[in-house]
């Protein structure tokens, strides 16, 4: 053996030695560490989106009394835009500004009170933080503890002034903008943006945000809808293979229009809504609903709010619901008397006709939310809460 | 010369490595014992102090047993100390005035609490974004939860089933279910959110927020006391404290009924043309009424007598005494707090204070160790004392809750001496280089930070030159100093003419003022808001895209970019400074210069708000405001998602 291998030899082992116990105590100490409490971690998210809950809730069809609220009560407008129930407290999005019910008092917010803009897009609720968020024509606000806070394109990553929808997921805020979706991470203060440069949208002009287990919908003006897996950031889309933004050529063949009004999601059913009428998507096949055919309202549908597999629904021709397994439609429209007319088709044929004495104050419906004992409805005129009839 | 055989060869080498690994754990061990006062936990490397390279922790006198926050036993005599970078929480038996033990924690502890039932503690980690409940009977980690960024103060509801967190770095407290061993919720809680409090009935849980929240820089800064149901974590109140900033201490009055905050009122807006009188900063003690959010302030000090950065408060069981620290002043103040009530109306928060009402109610102070900070009542009867963390004494101070006469002292570690950066967080502490005592550096820098205001100093011109008061933590090799850049050293920077523009009295003496230099260079920068959550992978992607943006060289449509408006020409690493001034255009009217000195990125995130005025309160604002473009930096032709991106990078810096 060469003379400088004999003395390389040993000198390698020595310090491969020092090397292990140098190692070797890092890790101990770290496994010391580690070994000194249980691990907790939170529970993996359901992976199938599409799964249906063994507890689905029951479609509720019929609404037979109904009370509305307008300024006389303490709204800041009849305009009613959005609205958000929680039990017996009541938030309230209006063209004029927002308000809240709480234990029975109101509570308004306008420009004085510190809110960017008057028109209040939408409403939503962090009730465990009892943190408000509200989406304006203006920016973003977040009402907590009674402070006003106020998120702006120049002063924050939101991407655009113009709010459309906002939504609480966990820890995150979704903002809906006419420039792509913001997101918000609400323990970290970061923003992360989506838009067409970023993602597979074809255009960035966003209306709404649904949120499910692992998956996020976004509901894009001609764009269809775009669903982002938060946890991988891979995309995929859904388009009207129809290509066609004037009408809707052939029903159940995809996303019912390229033009999404609005997007909910609920148990394992994804609702669409267009100004052709209204989809849903089960993870495995879509099926539209229209006026002629099915029977809602109108076809120029504004908001949907999905329970289980039901969909409820505002159109500017009145207030509908769809029982989406058992394909059957309610419409409530206001006859000249002011009276309520509800007629029922099931599979496309009339298989009910009724009429109310009271009901929506008005045809221009812009929000819905069903709660425990019924159904809030905000209109043009005035925000109305329909009573579950006895079943 | 012939070579050794292989075989004689190997056996030396293995007898010298193995008296030479034997030599080295025996030094080791000694010096583990040396510059701790401890015994070695299992088998330390070096890495652990001297992580990052550089002097240990140790030796930079920070990772001694600090008593960061106390905790006292409801069942009667132990107080429970977190003590900081010492990784460690003191158990000390204040009746026999004794230190029983340490119990080893998973990191920084920066805030303690006890359940009702003194079987539990809850225990900050403030490197760790998260708490660990401990077994105080076993000395054993439970339980760990995540929360948010540097938790701090912490405290159990009335029942134990919750723990609220300060979450100082995310401005945000944190509700965390202790059964669950889960956070159940998170919500804003102001700016840099330090302690928590509960309310005797179990009703309320309070944080209250150290800053002002970021204003725009004409506007009074308020700090913020969050009230929460105790019951539910929900937000209940914000109560803004007009003025108020460095609030590091609250207790609720027995009867629930109200929040008692020790703070500083400061008058940033005023030019700082003398010191006397609370022209500068005052302190007070703020009384918020938990049902309507009114407030009152009530003078800590006198007219000719300060109590600067007033921090941790106690008050007793009946309500009638109260005990706050003055850590500026290392005194400990008894206060008579019926006198207070009785002198209510004449302290409305809408009015300036009168100093002299404090002798209504002020009983006595009590000498104590450097830098004292929370303040805990323990035990009852004649054996109640008044526990006060001797912060740079490393001890806990037991006072009679009597009177607030020194009964006994407990040390938590051994006598060593103070080195250089040791003996600078003292006079950095200390209000006594400010005329009468008003303030000390703390005051605005709090743990070397900043108070994120702005500062009108007379010298440049009554209106003229109105200044945010910079962060100190990393400031090591990022000379010059100054906002202007005119200071070649901190020695100058912090010199003589600092204490005519600034303390109004006597230099800090030379020997002192190199200490302080010691001090403010061993401060790292301040961390990162921005954490990478890997369950959330489209999150990770900004700061990668943000990195090639900054170090860009060609606008998007491959035009070069002069070199002189690339961000890393100005902004180079380690520092992102070039140690230059510059002209990016944002010098203002009343600016008698618009060249400043380029500031040091690293931890930028945690610097708001930002420019030399202060005036852009977000990262995106210094480049959306108008007047700036193309001027700071090439940014006109990104889209707002490339921003975005660019934001995130510095915020990961």
């Amino acid at each position: 053996m060469k003379p400088i291998l004999r003395l390389a030899i040993p000198v390698l082992a020595a310090a491969g030695v020092v090397a292990f116990i140098a190692l070797r105590s890092v890790g101990a100490s770290d496994d010391a560490r580690a070994a000194e409490g249980p691990d907790v971690r939170p529970e993996p998210m359901a992976a199938d989106p599409w799964a249906a809950p063994a507890d689905l809730a029951k479609p509720v069809l019929y609404f037979d009394r109904w009370e509305t609220l307008t300024t006389k009560d303490g709204l800041p407008s009849d305009r009613v835009s959005s609205v958000l129930a929680e039990g017996d407290d009541l938030f309230v999005g209006t063209e004029r500004g927002f308000a809240a019910r709480r234990a029975g008092k109101w509570t308004t917010w306008g420009k004085a009170q510190g809110l960017p803009h008057g028109f209040v897009t939408s409403v939503a609720r962090d009730p465990a933080a009892d943190v408000t968020w509200l989406g304006t024509m203006k920016g973003l606000v977040r009402i907590s503890g009674g402070k006003v806070e106020v998120f702006t394109q120049k002063s924050s990553g939101l991407q655009n002034d113009v709010v459309y929808h906002v939504r609480v997921d966990g820890a995150l805020l979704w903002c809906a903008t006419p420039a792509g979706i913001s997101v918000l991470d609400t323990k970290s203060g970061s923003w992360s943006l989506f838009d067409q440069d970023n993602s597979i949208m074809a255009e960035p002009w966003c209306y709404s945000v649904a949120t499910g287990p692992e998956r996020v919908w976004f509901g894009i003006w001609a764009g269809g809808v775009v669903e982002l897996n938060r946890r991988t950031g891979a995309f995929r889309d859904y388009h009207d293979p129809d290509g066609e933004l004037e009408v809707d050529l052939l029903k159940d063949d995809g996303a019912l229009h390229e033009v999404t009004s609005f997007i909910s999601y609920d148990s394992g059913m994804l609702w669409q809504t267009t100004y052709f009428g209204v989809a849903r998507f089960d993870g495995h096949r879509w099926r539209s609903y229209g006026e002629k055919d099915e029977g809602i309202p109108g076809d120029f549908v504004v908001h949907v709010a999905g329970r289980g597999h039901t969909g409820y629904i505002a159109t500017d021709q009145g207030f509908g619901v769809i029982d989406g397994d058992a394909n059957v439609c309610v419409s409530y429209k206001r006859g000249k008397d002011g009276r309520t007319a509800v007629r029922t088709l099931t599979k496309g044929k009339e298989t009910d006709v009724r009429t109310y004495d009271t009901g929506p104050a008005s045809d221009y419906a812009t929000w819905v939310q069903p709660v425990a004992d019924g159904i809030w409805v905000a209109t043009g005129a005035g925000l109305s809460h329909g009573f579950a009839a006895k079943q | 010369m012939k070579l050794p055989r292989m075989r004689t060869v190997l056996i030396v080498g293995g007898v010298a490595l193995v008296a030479g690994a034997a030599a080295f754990h025996a030094w080791g061990v000694a010096h583990v014992r040396k510059v701790t006062g401890n015994e070695p936990q299992g088998m330390p490397s070096c890495i652990d102090c001297h992580r990052g390279g550089g002097p240990a922790k140790y030796e930079r006198g920070i990772a001694r047993p600090t008593p960061v926050d106390l905790a006292a036993d409801p069942r009667g005599r132990l107080v429970y100390a977190a003590c900081g970078a010492f990784q460690r929480v003191a158990i000390v038996d204040a009746e026999s005035a004794v230190l029983l033990r340490f119990i080893a924690v998973p990191g920084d502890a920066t805030g303690v609490a006890v359940s009702p039932k003194g079987d539990l503690l809850a225990v900050s980690l403030d490197d760790q974004k998260a708490i660990v409940f401990v077994d105080p009977a076993e000395d054993r980690i439970v339980g760990r939860v995540e929360v948010g960024l540097e938790p701090k103060g912490l405290a159990f509801n009335a029942d134990g089933t919750l723990v609220f967190v300060a979450n100082s770095g995310s401005g945000t407290v944190s509700v965390v279910d202790v059964a669950a061993r889960t956070e159940r919720l998170t919500a804003p809680a102001g700016r840099d959110p330090y302690r928590v409090a509960v309310s005797r009935d179990g009703a309320r849980a309070a944080v209250v927020a150290r800053m002002a929240s970021l204003t725009t820089p004409e506007q009074v800064p308020t700090s913020e006391l969050t009230l929460l149901d105790a019951r539910t974590g929900a937000i209940v109140n914000r109560v803004a404290l007009p003025s108020c900033h460095l609030t590091e201490g609250l207790a609720f009055s027995p009867d629930s009924a109200r929040v008692l905050v020790p703070t500083l009122r400061v008058r940033n807006l005023l030019p700082i043309t003398q010191v006397a009188r609370g022209w500068v900063m005052s302190s007070v003690l703020a009384s918020v009424d938990v049902a309507t959010g009114a407030v009152s302030l009530f003078p800590l000090q006198s007219v000719n007598r300060a109590f600067p950065d007033p921090a941790g408060i106690a008050v007793s069981a009946d309500g009638a005494t109260a005990f706050v620290a003055a850590s500026g002043a290392h005194v400990v103040a008894s206060m008579d707090m019926r006198a207070m009530r009785v002198a209510e109306p004449l302290c409305d928060a809408s009015k300036d204070e009168r100093f002299s009402l404090s002798v209504l109610w002020m009983r006595g102070r009590t000498d104590v160790r450097e830098m004292p900070g929370d303040v805990e009542f323990v035990g009852t009867g004649t054996k109640a004392r008044v526990a006060v963390a001797e912060r740079l004494g490393d001890s806990i101070a037991l006072l009679s809750a009597a009177g607030g006469a020194l009964v006994a002292r407990v040390a938590l570690g051994p006598a060593v001496d103070a080195d250089a950066p040791r003996r600078g967080i003292g006079v950095f502490n200390s209000a006594e280089f400010a005329f009468q005592g008003d303030f000390s550096c703390r005051s605005c820098h709090p743990d070397g930070h900043t108070d994120g205001l702005t500062y009108d100093f007379e010298i440049d011109g009554l209106g003229r030159d109105v200044v945010l008061n910079r962060s100190l933590q990393g400031i090591r090799g990022t000379a010059p100093f100054k906002w202007n850049g005119l200071n070649p050293t901190i020695q100058r920077q912090c010199g003589m003419r600092f204490a005519t523009v600034l303390t109004r009295a006597d230099p800090i003496p030379e020997a002192k003022l190199d200490d302080l230099v010691a001090y403010l260079e061993s401060m790292p920068p301040p961390l990162p808001p921005a954490g990478k959550d890997p369950a959330r992978a489209f999150t990770t992607t900004a700061v990668e895209r943000g990195t090639a943006l900054f170090f860009r060289m060609k606008t998007k449509k491959g035009v070069a970019i002069p070199a002189e408006q690339q961000c890393v020409t100005c902004h180079p690493p380690p520092h992102y400074t070039h140690l230059q001034r510059a002209d990016v255009g944002t010098g203002g009217d009343h600016d008698n210069t618009s060249s400043f000195d380029v500031p040091h990125l690293t931890g930028i995130g945690r610097k708001a708000p930002y420019l030399h005025d202060g005036r852009a309160r977000s990262l995106e604002e210094i480049w959306t405001m108008p007047g700036v473009e193309d001027h700071h930096g090439v940014v006109t032709d990104m889209n707002k998602n490339e921003l975005n991106d660019l934001i995130e990078f510095l915020r990961s810096l």
